[in-house]
């Protein structure tokens, strides 16, 4: 047993800490404000160029060929910077990471170093009206016709749909295959397909999801990902785990404590030392919460998917974030409830408080992750079929 | 970053879990809480004997060798059996504190300690909140013959089978010293207190005590606020060690039990609440052999000791809480094991150090950079 940070990794967090101080400035704020996206086309492309996308990926598909344990840094480092990231982890954790693990050949030299050079951007698209934590029960059909498939359903929950390049797509290949789990296919579908439609959803959490509609959307063969039919398997073996693991918020979690522990310092009220031991519980929950995720990230290192750890690191970090974030409005009183980058802590406590529901739904709910962690962590049986009338 | 136990640890882990099967099985526990400490001693000395209570003491100041990271692992599979925790009063932090305070002279003492031969009790605490604080009513004032110690100490853990106790007290000039003083002495009077856990501990009175010069140790308060980070890590071991067994009795119970035809580990309101007990879990055996790693390898680490102290003990009852509620009515029978966990949660939450005091080091640190790595 040995918590070192090797010296490569110590480098890399100095370079990465550097970047942020100069690259993440308000300006960058103001135009996702404006665009009304979270996603920073020109910040993509400065990640890009510092040869930041791809960290885990073999050299000859655009990669570093970096440990996982590096990603768990880089995500901290621009985390802490409250650096826009997301659509670097949707891009790269669940497309790329996907493409790696079990897509073909030429699936990975056309996608990987495209998105290593931030030229390509995807986004994961799973959840249907009536398939949202029974993710399975998908009914978006796809037909094989020739050489081509061809789409037709709806999609809905998707980040980033509206100006991303290539949507990852659960479909249903062969509806008459036993059980819902089977006959799901995986496609990487270009966004910009005819008979695709993208509408936007509003949020309250400032940025819209989307809904999809595919009407007769035509997929060339080689865009099949992984074994016809055997999609589910794929997903959860890898997609599903990869995107538990891959946003562990622990940047933004420690970030948030610092500042919440400005505001407090100094206060001799009795009611401030009151909060501060809040804080001190939090953070410590806070550290301890970093080194469950720098083990997850270590045991993806030694090869393994670890299901049950990859939804304890997704469930804890969110419901920190969330109880964080209510402290910080403990605090705040007043303040805590106002929009806006003038407000204290230019807002985040409001903001995180209100748009929570990302973390805490997006890459399945707690209630869901909760289960999983007890029939695959624990081994505890799952819930009878409900039985037929 | 390696997160696996080396072979070493693997294997010590492993005999010490099947000693402790052997050796000290519930059936054992349930003895010593009927007879107290004194039943436990026979196991406690064939712990010195095998090198287990010298573990983090170096072999010339008469330990078994070792490192901190190496302890805690340990202490986890005594936490697991439940082993009562003379250890970590009596050797962690009693033999550490007079190697640090005392040096030298204490080998032989420190020796016989780790060796299970003798048992000493710290005596710190008294009837103020928890601090870090030095502000003590007992003093230890200069007298002809050497010192005389005058005042009382509160719960001190050990008390029934220590040959010594270490009294931590003021001196006149406001400083602090550590007296040590045989359990035979004129005017010491001991009352006993027992402990949900069954456990006794006892609040001493110090009346007018004589003591020899030689007794008096003294030293800086920070070595002793450091000897008092490291019995907190192990106490965070033994309790993660006690969250692991109960959690698993917890799961086991739970695909056993059958309510409404099926097993109730197959309700979700049965697998949430363990489930969540599983994250506190994982979570807490991260920082707890992070903190201990620290402390093994001399990086700065108060901080760390302070959280993973709080985080274990919260862990482990909240661990407890969620097993004895899988067990329904059959968690609070004497009969099942369960609730021999349950009564303990509190005790390896408070053991050392409490979570107050804990919150209030956390909140001291200064640094404000939280990504901070050492």
């Amino acid at each position: 047993m040995d918590f070192a940070f090797t010296d490569s990794q110590r480098e890399f967090r100095a370079e990465l800490r550097e970047f942020a101080r100069a690259e993440v400035t308000p300006q960058l704020f103001a135009d996702m404000e404006r665009s009304g996206s979270e996603y920073h086309p020109e910040f993509h492309a400065r990640l890009a160029a510092r040869g930041w996308i791809g960290l885990q990926w073999p050299a000859e598909f655009g990669g570093r060929e970096l440990s996982n344990l590096h990603a768990t840094i880089f995500y901290e480092e621009m985390e802490y910077a409250f650096a826009p990231i997301s659509r670097y982890r949707t891009s790269v954790v669940f497309v790329g990471q996907s493409v790696l693990a079990f897509g073909s050949e030429r699936q990975k030299r056309f996608f990987l170093p495209r998105i290593a050079r931030g030229e390509l951007t995807g986004v994961w698209m799973l959840t249907e009206p009536g398939a949202g934590s029974d993710a399975a029960a998908i009914r978006l059909r796809a037909e094989e016709q020739g050489e081509e498939w061809v789409l037709d359903g709806e999609k809905i929950f998707t980040s980033g749909a509206q100006d991303a390049d290539y949507g990852m797509v659960a479909a249903r290949s062969d509806p008459a295959a036993p059980g819902k789990t089977a006959g799901i296919s995986l496609f990487l579908v270009p966004l910009a397909s005819p008979g695709l439609d993208i509408r936007p959803i509003r949020t309250i959490g400032g940025w819209s999801v989307n809904q999809e509609f595919f009407d007769g959307v035509r997929v060339p063969s080689w865009l099949l990902l992984g074994e016809k039919h055997r999609g589910w398997q794929a997903i959860t073996r890898y997609t599903l785990n990869f995107e538990r693991a891959g946003i562990a918020r622990t940047g933004t979690l420690l970030r948030l404590g610092d500042e919440l522990a400005r505001l407090l310092a100094g206060g001799t009220s009795a009611s401030s030392r009151s909060l501060r031991q809040r804080l001190a519980e939090l953070r410590a929950e806070i550290v301890a919460a970093r080194w469950l995720g720098y083990r997850v990230a270590w045991l993806y290192d030694q090869g393994q998917v670890p299901a049950a750890e990859s939804s304890m690191i997704k469930v804890l970090t969110a419901e920190l974030l969330e109880r964080l974030a209510e402290l910080g409005a403990d605090i705040l009183g007043w303040a805590g409830m106002v929009r806006g980058r003038e407000a204290p802590l230019a807002g985040r406590v409001e903001f995180y408080l209100r748009s929570i529901w990302f973390h805490l739904v997006g890459g399945g709910t707690p209630d869901i992750q909760r289960s999983i962690i007890a029939q695959t962590g624990l081994g505890l049986p799952r819930e009878p079929a409900p039985t037929s009338k | 970053m390696d997160f696996a136990p080396n072979e070493q640890q693997r294997m010590s882990c492993d005999a010490a879990r099947k000693f402790f099967a052997r050796e000290f099985p519930p059936q054992r526990l349930r003895q010593v809480e009927q007879e107290g400490l004194a039943a436990f001693l026979p196991v406690y000395r064939r712990m010195g004997e095998l090198g287990y209570l010298g573990i983090g003491i170096a072999e010339r100041d008469g330990g078994a060798g070792g490192d901190w990271l190496d302890l805690t692992l340990f202490a986890e599979e005594a936490g697991r059996a439940l082993l009562p925790t003379l250890q970590i009063t009596s050797v962690v932090l009693g033999a550490n504190a007079l190697l640090v305070l005392g040096g030298a002279e204490h080998r032989d003492r420190v020796r016989s300690l780790a060796a299970g031969a003798s048992v000493i009790a710290p005596a710190w605490l008294e009837d103020t909140d928890e601090s870090r604080e030095q502000r003590f009513a007992t003093r230890a004032e200069e007298s002809s013959a050497g010192v005389t110690l005058q005042g009382g100490k509160r719960f001190v853990a050990g008390w029934d089978v220590a040959q010594e106790i270490l009294v931590v007290a003021r001196r006149p000039e406001e400083e602090t010293s550590w007296v040590l003083v045989p359990r035979t002495v004129a005017g010491l009077f001991s009352s006993a207190l027992r402990l949900s856990s069954l456990d006794t501990l006892h609040d001493l009175r110090f009346d007018s005590v004589a003591l020899p010069k030689s007794a008096e140790l003294r030293g800086a308060w920070n070595t002793w606020l450091d000897a008092l980070d490291g019995a907190k890590i192990v106490v965070a071991g033994w309790a993660v060690g006690a969250a692991g067994a109960a959690l698993d009795m917890a799961v086991a119970y739970a695909k056993l039990r059958e309510q409404f035809g099926r097993p109730i580990g197959s309700f979700q309101a049965v697998q949430h609440r363990l489930a969540d007990a599983a994250i506190a879990l994982e979570r807490a055996v991260a920082i707890v052999r992070y903190a201990a790693w620290l402390r093994a390898t001399e990086r700065a680490g108060r901080r760390e000791a302070a959280m993973a102290r709080l985080v274990a003990g919260r862990t482990l009852r909240q661990v407890a809480h969620a097993a004895m509620i899988t067990h329904g009515g059959y968690g609070f029978m004497e009969e099942f094991d369960i609730q021999l966990y349950f009564r303990r949660a509190r005790l390896l939450e408070w053991l050392i150090e409490g979570p107050a005091l804990q919150q209030d080091i956390i909140a001291a640190d200064q640094e404000d950079d939280g990504l901070r790595i050492h």
